[in-house]
């Protein structure tokens, strides 16, 4: 028996074996670490509120998304985003930030759409029984009372309910400016946020102020 | 009044004193086929509970949710074959009682490579199944390895576990030594764990129905935490009341005996044919566990193991001094001598395999008549070969060693039907037990067969490695 061999040797060994699964171990947590970049929603994690511009709005949801702090639609932004943004974010998130300060909305009468405004009703995202969440529509109409633009806001429980909502709301969006009413197409995948959708919409559409 | 009896007070007197066999296994009348009808169950059970929480509406739907219906079902298969991997690498007594330590890591790799198989699947319907959702392959890619919630986690477990499941595929994992490969193994706790969230956040069965995701988080906290702690609790346990070496005893040129012994050994139930896992503990060999089975009826003065000196945890027992300490895990085994209850015993053994056969001797009743096929290269190599003829002799029986190198042999096979027909006239009505190297147990265990012993009278240790 060589002492000095057997006490050696072996450490060795044991690191040699481990090596493999302490390697693949590690580079999975560090993978993890690296990949686990999980939509951001909203900040806090309380309010879940985004809202939705319509499809052709150049600022999506993004910027409005942040909720704790509204965007003031100032300095960084092209102009002919502020025409059609701060109403939306105005609008959908006043109970959020009572003390900001009164959105410039009273200076975009120019543009056609967004002259008139009306807030459907709030809806439930319904499927076979189960509630995924609220959603809100706000209509915009031209001078002449056409519809010419939707903004929505939504209220889900969920992770999986927020991107189907981030897919489904834009298209939904376009077809309503398209169809120029509630009579539209379901998405196909998000049938329940569609369903909600008309609703709203319908009753958005139908308390237009004259 | 009561009047003392001394008889009512014995003495205490050490248990150890009295040297007598250790407390038998206990007794199951759990079959494999129970187990298999139970997992069975199991899965159709959770089929019925995704079939009643929309998964036939999907289906019945025609083609469009076909993707999702395939995903969400291969995805919770998965996770049944994983927990039924853990429930048997946790090494539940009654179960490992009723099919063997060998067959409960068989049906252990049947689970994880059906697992791998059907994580694959899982993987490659679920992204067409959430494409039209989430805007392209591109997309769906993205979101499943980050973007969505515990996502990533997912990815990084379920790429574990595939690393696992390939690396065990038998031709690969002989390329790694055992040591590297089990380290390996472990890290698929950490697969199964972070791949678990996923199931609630993304499943719809279990997001969608409250109760349904009680009892399926529950069961699966129970089994991953049986796993977890039913295993490493006799793992600790055995280290931390480990037996000590009593003598070491040189057998044959490259064997040698060691009886392992101490008051710890009163924990252990064991009979003739079993096995033992030993952990060494000594330096450079604690991490370690090898089997070996046991060549002497265990008894409270001791377990008799038998070793050949060959892989590199056998050569370093020769460092081994009496009074070291060895951890054990087991017995384990079902070829106690029960086996022998319904007819005349026959050994076949080779090499090191003679071990269990001298347990087994030892046991056997006197009129047992046993035979004893001995094969080596030479006489001189056959450990304890005095003691199995003495043993022999004394149950009526007969030992046959068959000498000489297989090239020696001219192509006659001694295990064909035929030489054994010659050597062992009555050998259908036998019970036959082989061990030895493998290639030998399967040679024997086919020529036993076609000599018309049914495959229920045929023992053996299945080859787990």
């Amino acid at each position: 028996m060589t002492n000095n061999n057997s006490s050696f040797t072996p450490r060795l060994a044991l690191v040699r074996r481990l090596a493999p699964a302490l390697a693949l171990t590690s580079a999975g947590m560090a993978l993890i670490n690296v990949l686990d970049r999980p939509v951001n929603l909203s900040a806090s994690g309380t309010a879940g509120v985004a809202n939705v511009g319509d499809a052709t709005d150049a600022v999506g949801m993004g910027a409005a998304v942040t909720g704790a702090t509204v965007p003031s639609p100032t300095t960084t932004q092209p102009a002919p985003v502020l025409t059609t943004v701060p109403p939306v974010t105005g609008a959908v998130i006043p109970d959020t930030t009572p003390t900001v300060a009164s959105p410039p909305n009273t200076t975009t009468s120019s543009t056609a759409c967004g002259a008139k405004k009306s807030t459907g009703s709030t809806t439930d995202i319904v499927d076979r029984n189960r509630v995924f969440g609220t959603l809100v529509v706000t209509a915009k109409f031209a001078s002449n009372g056409e519809l010419c633009g939707v903004a929505v806001n939504f209220d889900v429980w969920d992770r999986k309910s927020v991107q189907i909502e981030q897919y489904a709301l834009p298209k939904l969006n376009a077809r309503a400016k398209k169809a120029k009413s509630a009579n539209i197409h379901g998405i196909s995948g998000a049938t329940a946020v569609s369903r909600a959708y008309a609703t709203s919409l319908q009753a958005a559409i139908d308390a237009k102020p004259l | 009044m009561v009047p003392v009896n001394s008889e009512n007070f014995p003495l205490p007197v050490n248990k150890l004193d009295q040297r007598r066999p250790l407390v038998r296994p206990v007794v199951t009348n759990l079959k494999a086929n129970d187990l298999v009808v139970v997992i069975i169950a199991v899965f159709g059970l959770v089929t019925a509970a995704w079939a009643m929480t929309g998964g036939w509406s999907q289906i019945s739907g025609g083609w469009s949710n076909g993707w999702r219906a395939a995903a969400s079902l291969t995805g919770l298969y998965t996770s049944l074959c994983g927990m039924v991997g853990l429930m048997l690498s946790a090494r539940i007594k009654t179960i490992e009682r009723a099919i063997g330590l060998d067959h409960l890591f068989i049906w252990h790799r049947i689970a994880g490579d059906t697992m791998g198989l059907l994580l694959a699947v899982h993987i490659f319907t679920s992204i067409p199944a959430e494409m039209p959702v989430r805007g392209g392959f591109i997309n769906t890619v993205l979101d499943f390895t980050g973007r969505e919630p515990y996502m990533a986690l997912t990815a990084i477990g379920s790429a574990i576990v595939v690393v696992v499941v390939v690396l065990s595929l038998k031709d690969i994992r002989n390329k790694v030594s055992y040591e590297t490969w089990y380290f390996v193994h472990l890290t698929v706790y950490f697969g199964l764990a972070a791949s678990f969230s996923h199931q609630i956040t993304l499943g719809s069965m279990l997001s969608n129905d409250r109760y349904v995701r009680v009892v399926w988080v529950a069961t699966s906290a129970a089994i991953f935490s049986t796993a977890l702690f039913g295993r490493w609790w006799k793992v600790f346990g055995s280290v931390s009341r480990p037996l000590h070496i009593q003598a070491i005893n040189k057998e044959t040129d490259d064997t040698f005996s060691m009886l392992l012994g101490g008051r710890n050994i009163l924990r252990l139930r064991g009979d003739a044919g079993q096995f033992v896992m030993i952990r060494l503990l000594v330096a450079g060999q604690w991490w370690k566990t090898n089997p070996y089975s046991l060549s002497a009826v265990p008894t409270t003065a001791g377990l008799r193991v038998t070793i050949k000196d060959r892989g590199d945890a056998s050569s370093a027992t020769r460092l081994l001094r009496v009074g070291n300490r060895v951890a054990v895990e087991g017995p384990y085994g079902v070829t106690t001598p029960e086996i022998f209850d319904t007819g005349r015993p026959l050994f076949i053994a080779g090499g090191v395999g003679v071990t269990p056969v001298c347990a087994l001797l030892q046991r056997l009743p006197i009129n047992s008549r046993p035979t004893v096929l001995l094969r080596a290269r030479h006489e001189n190599e056959v450990a304890h070969l005095a003691e199995i003829r003495a043993l022999a002799n004394r149950c009526g029986g007969e030992v046959l060693v068959l000498t000489g190198r297989t090239a020696a042999l001219k192509g006659k096979d001694p295990f064909s039907a035929k030489s054994l027909l010659r050597t062992v006239p009555d050998l259908a009505s036998r019970v036959v037990l082989v061990c030895g190297p493998t290639s030998l147990m399967f040679a024997a265990r086919k020529g036993v067969h076609e000599a018309g012993v049914s495959k229920s009278d045929i023992h053996m240790e299945m080859p787990w490695w």
